[in-house]
């Protein structure tokens, strides 16, 4: 059985959504560190999609902000990789 | 089980506290932003509700009210609009109702309840919790008196 599948036994409890914002967030403000919090952001929300609601039942908005913020960050990180990159190429010719 | 939240949430810069309701209990909730700790009380095992008016002294008030114009006449120079919404809600959350401390007992332990730092707010919940836990204990204690048995 999955762990925390039985809330009445549960004294605490980790808030996965809450760590996967925070950490899509809270580095935006130094931007550099998102070339790494990005990623883990969106690995936060696939792992702890599907994990038990809890007590306290609380909706996914968390994890689907997380999930996209950390998508832009992502696509950013590659976009920005891609243009310098065809910007050398285009220089070095 | 579902719980219902009652009223009184105790912000700190560490998390929050909130106490829920449930069918049978009472379930204190202590938040530090990423994890949350859940405390149970049964209602047929609390004994008591402690309340006491919160009184601060005449030199805390003191400190108070200096701290309040320092910070209003520091923004004032700068930022006038701000500082004069910043000081009505400090007003506000210092004088709007005395403060309390509140715990629960119980046969094994006496715990804070963090949540009902307001009288008024602590005198609401304890309206709404005591009836239930007298239901609760009364429930609880009529199949177990004792029988008169007649020979």
């Amino acid at each position: 059985m999955k762990k925390g599948k039985l809330p009445a036994l549960e004294m605490t409890r980790r808030r996965f959504d809450s760590i996967a914002l925070a950490i899509a967030t809270l580095p935006a403000l130094l931007i550099w560190p998102t070339i790494v919090t990005g990623p883990v952001a969106i690995y936060l929300c696939f792992t702890h999609w599907n994990d038990p609601p809890g007590i306290l039942r609380r909706s996914r908005w968390r994890l689907i902000a997380a999930f996209c913020i950390g998508i832009v960050q992502v696509a950013s990180w590659a976009g920005l990789g891609i243009y310098l990159f065809t910007s050398r190429d285009r220089l070095m010719l | 089980m579902t719980h219902r939240r009652l009223p009184g949430k105790r912000r700190t810069l560490g998390g929050n506290s909130t106490l829920w309701l449930a069918d049978d209990h009472l379930l204190l909730v202590k938040s530090t932003r990423f994890a949350e700790q859940y405390k149970r009380f049964y209602f047929r095992d609390i004994q008591a509700f402690l309340i006491r008016e919160k009184k601060y002294s005449a030199s805390r008030n003191l400190w108070d009210v200096f701290f309040w114009l320092a910070v209003v006449a520091i923004y004032l120079a700068h930022a006038p609009l701000t500082a004069l919404f910043g000081a009505a809600l400090l007003l506000y959350k210092r004088f709007s109702g005395p403060h309390s401390v509140c715990h629960i007992q119980t046969a094994v332990q006496v715990e804070p309840l963090p949540s009902l730092y307001r009288l008024r707010v602590a005198e609401e919940v304890l309206n709404q919790l005591v009836p239930l836990v007298e239901a609760a204990q009364m429930e609880e204690s009529s199949p177990s008196e004792p029988q008169v048995q007649q020979s």
